[in-house]
């Protein structure tokens, strides 16, 4: 493939477009976990220079890479599949893309995660539709999450009952508000996956995030602020 | 919506589906929210923000949870194997997805990598071998844990002799032949 080839940004929707709105939704959070432009110390390479490197066929820059990503691309994939070995295969399979298509890629803003998260999202999805797991209705009652389930875990483990409240979600809920809120995908590109009007993915958000805001009360409870005491 | 209770029930259902961040609510939400006085938007958001709060910090431990090393060597074997592939499985509608969306045809039960996995099983244990040697970034401690789940995963030692080596390679093309993405 030539060098030469028509390059795009790792934020382009599935369009082809711009996608602004994925700029801006981009978050606070990832520059705040501290990938902003897939630069995760002073002293280490950016995405971008990885991919220049991982263009050139240098496997170390892709090993980097990896290293610096690996982990967020099988969260997304191990919440939409809720299975450990196909969010593994998923994952794999959305490194290959960008090892074999490194010449065509161009890192954006936040570096190469948004892209290698939309690509493992898509092949999740696609996978759940081929094996008949991605329900058309969303009739699928709730996994029970027995209240003791969540509380026998410490506190210091809220992101374990995090995963596991969403995890209870009916399927659909549970990819709508992980692609959302967990990955921070617009609105428009998680209608777009999962094949819904925006309306319906509002409504499907909603439910899901209520779902989720009421398991978890205890653990975002104890964030509000104090009311102030007269005394 | 142009009455009041509407605007509070349509931001009580923005709240509900896309969170506190008003940055990625429609602007018809927005505008509903802007009419608000100060006090009444920070008492509006409150819960959402602490719950938010809570999401973000899910994502990020999972974000930094520690990368399997099998898993690390497993996909640099299949890069190796893919690079020696024929060139005419490279092409750019099968390699490269220019789009970062996947059609319906991009994977499929013959070539879901959960298949394309087990052949190249061999084949990554065999490139594992030597990747631990040069390729694969890390400090010391993280390439000997590495050889040692290479070994783990493939079921084989890894230091096996060159000759069983060299018969896994010559078999591999044959595999690789059917395994187009």
């Amino acid at each position: 493939m030539s060098v030469a080839a028509k390059r795009i940004t790792s934020h382009t929707t599935s369009h082809g477009e711009p996608a602004a709105t994925n700029v801006v939704a981009m978050p606070s959070r990832q520059a705040s976990v501290g990938y902003a432009a897939g630069v995760q110390g002073g002293d280490e390479a950016t995405d971008a220079h990885l991919l220049t490197r991982i263009a050139d066929g240098e496997a170390p820059a892709f090993a980097e890479l990896m290293q610096r990503h690996l982990s967020a691309v099988l969260a997304t994939a191990r919440r939409i599949l809720r299975d450990d070995a196909e969010a593994e295969d998923i994952a794999q399979e959305a490194f290959l893309r960008l090892w074999n298509g490194a010449q065509t890629l161009e890192a954006g803003a936040y570096g190469m995660r948004p892209w290698l998260r939309r690509v493992a999202s898509n092949l999740a999805i696609d996978w759940l539709r081929k094996t008949k797991r991605f329900d058309v209705t969303d009739d699928v009652p709730e996994q029970p999450v027995e209240p003791g389930q969540l509380r026998s875990l410490e506190a210091s483990e809220t992101a374990a009952r995090v995963e596991l409240a969403l995890a209870s979600l009916p399927p659909r809920q549970r990819i709508a508000v992980s692609l959302f809120h967990f990955d921070e995908m617009s609105q428009r590109d998680v209608a777009e996956m999962m094949e819904l009007s925006e309306d319906a993915l509002e409504s499907l958000l909603a439910r899901g995030r209520r779902r989720l805001r009421d398991l978890l009360k205890n653990d975002w409870q104890e964030l509000l602020p104090q009311p102030n005491n007269p005394n | 919506m142009s009455t009041k209770p509407n605007h509070s029930d349509r931001i009580a259902d923005l709240l509900a589906a896309y969170g506190s961040d008003l940055s990625r609510w429609p602007e018809d939400g927005r505008q509903a929210m802007a009419a608000l006085s100060p006090e009444e938007r920070a008492a509006r958001l409150r819960e959402d923000l602490a719950f938010d709060q809570v999401i973000a910090g899910a994502v990020q431990i999972a974000a930094k949870a520690p990368v399997s090393d099998a898993l690390m060597a497993r996909i640099l074997s299949a890069t190796t194997t893919e690079a020696e592939r024929p060139s005419s499985y490279r092409d750019d509608s099968t390699v490269v997805d220019l789009r970062p969306v996947a059609s319906s045809n991009d994977i499929d039960a013959n070539h879901h990598p959960a298949n394309r996995k087990r052949d190249w099983t061999a084949a990554a244990a065999l490139m594992a071998a030597s990747l631990v040697l040069g390729i694969f970034v890390g400090s010391t401690e993280s390439g000997q844990s590495t050889a040692i789940s290479i070994g783990d995963f493939a079921g084989f030692n890894v230091s096996s002799s060159a000759v069983q080596l060299t018969a896994l390679d010559e078999a591999l093309p044959a595999q690789d032949d059917e395994d187009i993405l």
